[in-house]
This record gives structure tokens, sequence and C-alpha cells, in this order.
């Protein structure tokens, strides 16, 4: 941007000192009172015990099934990444826009969704039992470390797809092309010189692989089972099942420490990213197809691409619409296609008092996600406004990465410090229906501001100018000026905060009062139930949260205009 | 030049991108440390060209020999061709050092003798001491140079430059327009030099191949180019303006060329519809040559030694180029351009 420095004084005068201040009291008073004020409990019940066993969890967490998930997204991604950044294909859109929707759903829906592929009841068991008449289901998936790392790949594998991807498509072609006139083989171009340049987008992609494994509560609790505890799945066993808050609370602290290393080590690499190296066009850096083998490599790469990211999704809806009974004999056999598990939404499946029809459970969501949206816009739609505001403020600098920290705290963790704060004067919100919004509201924070923030700073400082100029206060600079030109960004805020607060899961699970379920822990409450009706009630919500959310996604997309390294 | 030894071969070459060919049908050959300029308005081909001789691309037809080898199957790394490209295309994670040795490391050199390699390096392009400096800090003219220390550095039996001055400001290009081929020469090194730019040709070429759309138009030295072009957009590609389209048939045994501004006796050999080149650098304003054309100055703009005019005569518009120390005729008054049909009247295909 070529604002001149002298017009960014006059700016900064015209607007003044104190509506600075104005304009940052509502989101720091927010995150205040229901960010840092739970968190700060956390760590002052934590401080008041110590618990052995802590420490190898989290080593567990750091080391093992983390790093084993993060080096397989890695070796999926990686060819993915240089396929989609090098070479025009046919249907490569298409399957960009399909990698990305593993990535947005909610993580009880990718449970479903292996579940409906490869758990007891899922269609490679099904086609098992049926071939060999077996009357109890051959695979057993569920509640391996298999069934954790796929679905990690499965909805992972899209970052480093997107952010090295995109990356590596501005990168110029004749670097490593250099190399290889100067004597380096294209194993020596790409080590010497292209892994090195591309090595910051690997590096923050991984560490956004690596947190958002290490914070992926609803998979681990539904797919790997008592045997996968992680940092999360404990915080939520201590909590609900124990009730023992002090421990429950040591284990936040140590997850929040490690997200907030992680997040800030992210932040520093996705700096990086910006060095400057001269951005080739995509138009010059990507080529068709040519030869045979190289067709084929790209055939045999996006086939493991659908499979991994595509077949989970097609799976799930199918299975939604699929009827199963067991024969005489106890095999199980397809009964057809049929809307029953649909129907079956609207009913009281068990009249027990924590059973509501899902319909309502639908209904809750739907409620929740208006008010997330609501409060979203209250309280986002300022601090993007404030942070847009290119003054180089000691204020904004310090308030910057402070907005921004509720990405690295786990929605398990916030959950927790809700339940230790709020349900207690001065503030005695447990019971009340605003405290899953304000939940949602604070997951979703980040993605609302950093959809507004580029968007409200594109806009030239002398186009408000000019309006000022033309005789526009400054609340219609902003009613004519700003709002008419951040509008897409704005509704991509907008639905992200929607998308996000629909699907849910680790704060809602905590939070979620019986009576109040949202989908995501309805969906939860019918997986973890046997019997089919069940089952099958989880694959149809889950299918209709797939849609729902998938839908935002595309719509995002759609509405968005590519930017690389924005997250 | 004495006859020396015939190096790169480059037979029927055809490249096609789709359905367009970029590259139709290319031959010509290089002598050992000969400079051939490939000259040619963008688009025309020239780079791909240069990525097919380097192995970045492999032709779909044709063949390249280096010293009656086939290199179809030679990967690039083992070729030994060196190529600077266009905007350069230094690592940005290495720094100078790094860059300029990146090929002694890559033939698996020891330390000093990079280091040695890397130092003579940068004293053929004026840049001793640079070593420790990062790309990002040099200025476009130091890129330039430490572009072309990193691809002289291996030594390569074929060096190539893509538009090597192209993105350079006027005037460093019109300084390392001197300093290139003194660099080149000393030592004695095969260049392929690829361009748009006429005047880079002129300085540097001891050969031209001169193409246009994929095609070779016209291959000999800057002096045959520029004297004897063979086609309308040879002339014109060289600033050559003065075309019109003419006829030749034999008239009492001897030729005779039929333009809009007259008929003129004429030594060529073609017959038929052809395009008559009138040399602008090549008529007088005295009035006083076997040939003369009236007519009313229109135009005129000083380049510094010369002098352009564009004169309108009653049939056609003239361009011509003047010493400037002469009386410079003002805009709107009638002059005489004088001409020796034989000498500044070209016949062209």
């Amino acid at each position: 941007m070529n604002a001149n420095p002298s017009s960014l004084r006059v700016n900064k005068r015209g607007t003044g000192f104190q509506t600075g201040w104005l304009l940052w009291l509502p989101p720091l008073t927010f995150l205040v009172v229901f960010f840092f004020y739970p968190l700060a409990r956390i760590f002052s019940i934590s401080f008041g015990r110590g618990d052995q066993g802590i420490f190898s969890l989290l080593l567990q967490a750091l080391t093992s099934e983390n790093t084993l998930s993060m080096l397989l997204t890695l070796a999926l991604g990686l060819p993915g990444a240089y396929l989609f950044a090098r070479y025009r294909f046919r249907g490569k859109t298409l399957l960009r826009a399909l990698s990305g929707i593993p990535f947005v759903l909610p993580t009880v829906v990718v449970a479903a969704a292996f579940n409906a592929l490869l758990g007891p009841n899922g269609w490679l068991n099904m086609f098992l039992m049926n071939q060999f008449n077996l009357a109890h289901p051959p695979f057993n998936f569920m509640h391996t470390l298999g069934a954790i790392l796929l679905a990690h790949v499965f909805y992972n594998t899209t970052i480093v797809l997107r952010m090295v991807g995109d990356f590596w498509s501005h990168l110029d072609p004749h670097l490593a092309a250099a190399a290889e006139t100067l004597g380096a083989t294209r194993w020596q171009a790409f080590r010497r010189v292209s892994l090195p340049l591309l090595s910051p987008a690997i590096m923050a992609a991984s560490l956004l692989v690596f947190l958002f494994d290490f914070t992926s509560f609803g998979v681990i609790l539904l797919l790997g089972g008592p045997r996968f505890a992680t940092l999360e799945v404990e915080i939520y066993t201590q909590t609900v099942n124990l009730f023992n808050l002090p421990t429950a609370a040591s284990l936040s602290l140590l997850q929040l420490v490690c997200t907030l290393a992680i997040s800030v080590l992210y932040t520093r690499l996705a700096k990086r990213i910006a060095r400057p190296i001269t951005l080739r066009p995509v138009l010059l850096t990507q080529k068709g197809l040519a030869s045979s083998r190289q067709k084929l490599a790209a055939g045999v790469l996006i086939a493991a691409l659908l499979i991994v990211l595509v077949t989970p999704l097609a799976a799930l809806g199918a299975r939604s619409f699929t009827r199963y009974g067991t024969a005489p004999r106890g095999e199980v056999v397809q009964q057809g296609w049929t809307l029953e598990n649909y129907r079956q939404l609207s009913e009281d499946p068990q009249s027990s008092i924590f059973f509501v029809p899902p319909t309502q459970a639908i209904r809750n969501s739907l409620l929740y996600a208006a008010a997330t949206v609501l409060l979203s816009l209250l309280i986002g739609a300022p601090s993007a406004w404030a942070l847009a505001r290119r003054t180089s403020s000691r204020l904004a600098r310090i308030l910057d990465p402070l907005l921004m920290l509720p990405l690295g705290a786990s929605a398990v963790t916030l959950g927790l410090g809700f339940i230790v704060t709020l349900s207690q004067p001065p503030l005695d919100l447990r019971t009340s229906p605003v405290l899953l919004p304000i939940a949602h509201t604070l997951v979703a924070f980040p993605f609302f501001v950093r959809s507004l923030v580029p968007a409200l700073q594109s806009i030239q400082p002398n186009l408000k100018q000019a309006a000022a100029a033309l005789g526009a206060a400054p609340r219609q600079v902003m009613l004519y000026i700003d709002l008419p030109l951040v509008g897409r960004a704005l509704l991509v805020a907008v639905v992200f905060a929607f998308t996000i607060s629909i699907g849910e899961f680790g704060a809602s699970a905590l939070l979620a009062r019986p009576e109040f379920p949202t989908v995501p822990v309805a969906i939860f409450r019918f997986l973890s139930r046997p019997g089919a009706i069940n089952f099958g009630m989880a694959m149809a919500l889950s299918t209709l949260l797939m849609l729902v959310t998938a839908g935002g996604m595309l719509a995002i997309e759609r509405l968005r205009l590519a930017e690389v390294g924005e997250f | 030049m004495t006859e020396r030894e015939t190096v790169l071969q480059i037979r029927d070459l055809v490249k096609r991108f789709g359905e367009t060919a970029a590259l139709d049908d290319i031959s010509f050959e290089m002598q050992m440390g000969e400079i051939v300029a490939v000259l040619g308005p963008s688009g025309c081909g020239k780079s791909t060209l240069l990525h097919l001789i380097a192995g970045l691309e492999r032709p779909d037809r044709g063949q390249i020999l280096w010293q009656g080898e086939d290199m179809a199957d030679v990967p690039t790394h083992l070729r030994g061709f060196g190529l600077m490209f266009q905007e350069f295309a230094l690592f940005p994670h290495l720094d100078v050092r790094g860059n300029v040795g990146f090929g002694l490391r890559m033939q698996g050199l020891r330390d000093d003798q990079i280091e040695a390699g890397v130092s003579e390096a940068l004293r053929l392009v004026d840049l001793e001491g640079y070593e420790a400096r990062q790309v990002d800090t040099l200025s476009g003219g130091e890129r330039q140079r430490v572009a072309l220390a990193r691809s002289l550095a291996p030594r390569p039996r074929l060096l190539m430059l893509d538009e090597p001055l192209g993105a350079l400001d006027r005037t460093l290009r019109e300084r390392l327009l001197l300093d290139l081929p003194a660099i080149l020469s000393e030592l004695d090194q095969t260049v392929l030099y690829v361009t748009h730019d006429q005047e880079e040709t002129f300085a540097i070429a001891d050969r031209v191949v001169l193409l246009n759309a994929g095609r070779v138009v016209q291959i000999g030295t800057p002096f045959e180019l520029y004297h004897n072009p063979h086609t309308a957009f040879a002339a014109r590609f060289l600033g050559l303006t003065n075309l019109f389209p003419a006829l030749v048939r034999d008239a009492d045994g001897a030729a005779q060329v039929e333009t809009p501004f007259g008929t003129y006796p004429t030594e060529t050999r073609l017959r038929g519809q052809v395009t008559a080149l009138l040399r602008g650098d090549r008529m007088q304003l005295d009035g006083e040559g076997p040939e003369v054309l009236h007519g009313r100055v229109k135009d005129r703009s000083f380049r510094g030694q010369a002098l352009r005019l564009k004169v309108q005569t009653s049939q056609v518009e003239l361009a011509c180029t003047l010493d400037s120390d002469l009386d410079a005729p003002e805009i709107g008054q009638v002059v005489e351009l004088s001409f020796d049909p034989l000498h500044a009247l070209q016949v062209l295909a």
C-alpha cells in the first residue's frame, strides 16, 4: 500500500484518541470477562495441586500420534501441493473445493463419516458380512490408532494442499531450472533450492496440522476410545465423568501452554513466508500434464486424494439413506434405500429426560448460531475495524496478537474455564442460554476478525478522505464507503461464525445443558449408544450437518478472493 | 573470423504448445567461441529455443547436437550448458557466494576450490568482495552481474543468455552493453544470446539468427543483416520503414522495379510482386543524385548524431536519416531527396 505518511497522520488526528479507545472497549471487555478471566481461574485452580502422570500424558500427546499423523498428512499433502502448484488439469477446481470440505467438517461429523465407512455398521464391514455370511463385523477399525491417524489426515491434508500449494504455485520455476543448468540433478535442485524456499510454508502448515491434531477432541473421543486419551479427552473425562476440576484444570493449563507455544511459532513462521521472494503469477508457473508418465503419476495421486478425502463423505451420505436389518441367523442384510433415518429425527427415541427429539437439537443449533452471528457482529466487527486502522500505535501492536489468542486455546479448555468461572457469582451464567453463543463467538472470533481485516485494510485512505472532503461525517464515511466495500468480506465473516457455531463440539460438549443439546452433541449421543436406529439417526444428522458446513465453506470460497498465506 | 570447429548444431527443431507451433523447423549452427544472437520480437519463441537447448523442455521433433553428440537423452544437469534467466532467478535463500558457487558445488569441488572459483567469477564481473552479500540487498545491475558470474563460474561449454539486459534501466543497459563483450571475449566463451533489441545484437553478436513467429527469417552477420535484409519483416525489425509494394519485370533485357514513386533499374533476380525498400540512410538532401524525389518536410526529430525527417512526396511518405550537423530543413519546407536506385533501392521477397 502506498499510503503516504502525511495522510496517515491526518487520519489519526481526525479520528482522535478518545474514539480510538471507545472502539477497543467492547471487544476488550468481552475478551477479559469471557476469555482471560476463565483462563486465569484455571491457572489458579491448577496451581492448587499437582498430579503425576500429567507429564507422561503430555509427552505422549506431543510425540506419538500427533507427530505420526502430521507426517502422514505431509506425505499425502506435499505431492498434492506440488500437483496443484505446478500443473493445470481438468477438474482441479472441483478437487480443490472437495479437499476443503473435510477441514470444515465438525469433528463429530468426521467421526460419523469414518463410522459410516469403516465402523462396525459401516460399508466395509456390511459388505464383508454380506459376502461371507458373518455374524460379527470382521474388520475392527474403531478404537485403533489407525482410525485416529486416518481421520487426522482426512481433515488436515487440505491445510498442506493450500498453504504449501499456494506458496509453491507462486514460486518462480526458473529457480529450480537455474539449479539444473548449473549441474544439479532434479533431486538436488529440489533439495537445495525449492525445499529451503518452501520450508517456512511447510513448517507453518505442519505446525497448524499439529495444532489441529492436538485439539481434535471429538475425533479422539469418538474414534480413539479410552486407549487413546489425549489431554483434551482427559480434561473432558475429569470434568464430566469424575468432576475432578483441579486435575482438569492443570491439564488445561498444560494444553494451553502447548497450543500457545505452537501458535506463537506458527505466527512467526507465517511472517517469514512473506519474505522478499519475487512471486510469480500462477499463469507463468503452471503447465499442463505432458508426458504419459506425468499423467499416470497425477492420476494415482488424484485417486489417492479422492479415496482419502472424498470416500468418507460419500459413505456418510449414502449410509444415511440405507436401511439395515438383522436376518434370522444373525447376519446383517441391507434392506434397501430409505428415508426412515430422516423421518425418525422428529421423534423422541427414548422418552428419558436426557433425550429430546433431534429436530429440537437442530432448532437449538440454529438459534445458537444466529446468536453467535449477532454477538460476532457486535464484538468482532469493531475489533476488526480497530485493527485495520493502520495507526501504528503501541496499543494496536499489543492488542493485535491479544485478539488472536483464542485461536490458540482449545474449545474444551474454554468450556472448562466457563464452568469454573461462570457458574458462581459474580457471573452466574451456567444456566443461561447465552453461554454457548458466547463460547462459540470466542471460537469463531479469530476467523471472523481475520476475514474482515484484510478487506478493511485494502480500502485506500484517499477514498475516505475524498468522502470527508465531500462533507461526509466519520459515521457517514463508515456507512457509505467502508460498509459497501467490505460487504463480501463481512458476509464471509458471518458465514464463518455461523458454520463454526453449528459444528462446534468441544465447548458444547461441556456446556450444553442436557435438555438443550446442539446437533453435534446429539450426534455424539447417538453414536455412543448401540442400536441400528441410533446409528441411522446419527448418520442422518451428520449428513445434514455436513451439507450445512460444506455449503458454508463453498460460499466462503466463492466470496473470498484468493490470498496467499492468509488463513 | 577464422573458421573454427562447429560445436552446436540445431536441426529442424519443432516445439508445439497445443495447436500453435512455438518453434517451427529451426536450424542453425554455432562455432566454438562464437557469439550468436537470436533476435526477434517478443513471443517469437526465443526463450523456448533456449529451454529446449538447455534440456528444460523436450522438442516435438528435430535434433540438438553438441560436437556431433545427440543431446536428446542427456538431462539438463549433464549437458554443461549454462543459462542465465531473464529475471536472473538468483536463489533468495543463498548469499552471493552460495549463488555463484552453486554450480561448482554441484561438480563436487572442495570448499577452497569453490571459494577460488567464486572470487575469480566475481572478479570477471567486477564485483570483488561481494561474497557475503545477501542477494536482496543488491541493485539491479549487481544482480545481473551476480547472475552472469553464477552462469560463468562452472565454465559451461555453452553459455545462453536470455534477455540479460531486459530487466535493467536504460543507463545501466548501456554501461553493461560495453562490459559484456569484454567479459565474454576474455573467456573465449561460446555464447547464445537472446534479445529483442537490435542495438544489443549489433554491439555483441558475431552472427545473428533472426526469428519471427517461430521460424528463422535470416541468418548472417549484423552487417549483412542490416545492409541486406532479405524480407520486409527483417527490414522493418531493423528500423527500415520505407517499404512499398512493387512489381519487377524485364524491360529491354534489364530488370526494372515499378514502385508507387517511380520505375527504376534493379539488379535483383526476383520477378513479379515484391516489396521495395528505399533506404532512408542512403538518401541525401543535396538534390544531386541520379534520381530525385521532391517532397515537403512533415516532421523532424533530433536523435543526437542523426536527424530523422518525414517527407511527404506526392505519392508516398518517406522516412530518412541524415547527419545532424547539416542545416536542418524546417517543417513545411520543400526538399529534394536524391538517391542512387542501385544503392538505396532494395528489392525484398
